[in-house]
């Protein structure tokens, strides 16, 4: 599929902000939901392709703001 | 870091087919001698993944292990192999920033935190091929 996703070689995005000491999980949460993912394709009942599908189901103005977690109500 | 992601995502699939691998040990270059497990886990896991590719054979790690370069783990954070290890890359990674620039003008996006000369001089041979770890620079903020 080439959505928005599908950014390489796109021009005008901006310049890279890197975060200075970036932690691995910015909210406790993170880890959790990144823990669940982890196990649910361990067990077999999700896979990277499904994954992708979802990612790419996203409306193209949210999947640009968002950037790996992002809480359900923001 | 950047630098070689950035080579190593612009280099063409090999014509010849791979059909046996070995897995180098990667190195623990942070010099305290109880992070020891950080670098073996992570060679145990690329094994372990490289492993379930049915078509790949993979060289014990007792088998290659007389062989003494080694790769420093540092050089494995930003990829996603080791995900389980270490979590996700960092979020400029993912950010559309860095990704439609990084294709269309990848030494643009290097030369925003380096000058040509300091980047340049990164680059060895050694380094380059992934046997040793690239010098550091003085990043700019």
């Amino acid at each position: 599929m080439n959505g928005v996703h599908n950014m390489g070689g796109l021009q005008d995005m901006g310049s890279v902000h890197r975060e200075k000491n970036e932690p691995v999980f910015h909210a406790a949460w993170e880890g959790r939901i990144y823990a669940i993912n982890v196990s649910l394709r361990a067990m077999g009942k999700w896979d990277i392709d499904a994954w992708r599908h979802q990612i790419e189901l996203l409306p193209p103005a949210d999947y640009l703001r968002m950037t790996y977690y992002v809480a359900a109500d923001q | 870091m950047t630098l070689l992601l950035v080579g190593y995502r612009l280099l063409p699939p090999p014509s010849r087919q791979i059909e046996s691998i070995a897995v180098l040990p990667l190195e623990n270059l942070s010099g305290n001698p109880a992070k020891e497990y950080f670098p073996d886990g992570m060679t145990d896991e690329l094994i372990g993944e490289i492993a379930r590719i049915g078509s790949l054979r993979v060289i014990s790690r007792t088998s290659n292990g007389g062989a003494r370069k080694s790769l420093p783990a540092e050089h494995m954070l930003v990829e996603s192999g080791p995900w389980p290890l270490l979590g996700l890359p960092p979020v400029w990674y993912k950010s559309a920033a860095y990704r439609s620039r990084a294709v269309i003008d990848p030494p643009g996006v290097l030369r925003e935190k380096l000058s040509e000369a300091e980047l340049a001089a990164l680059v060895t041979r050694d380094a380059m091929v992934g046997v040793t770890k690239a010098p550091s620079a003085g990043e700019k903020t």
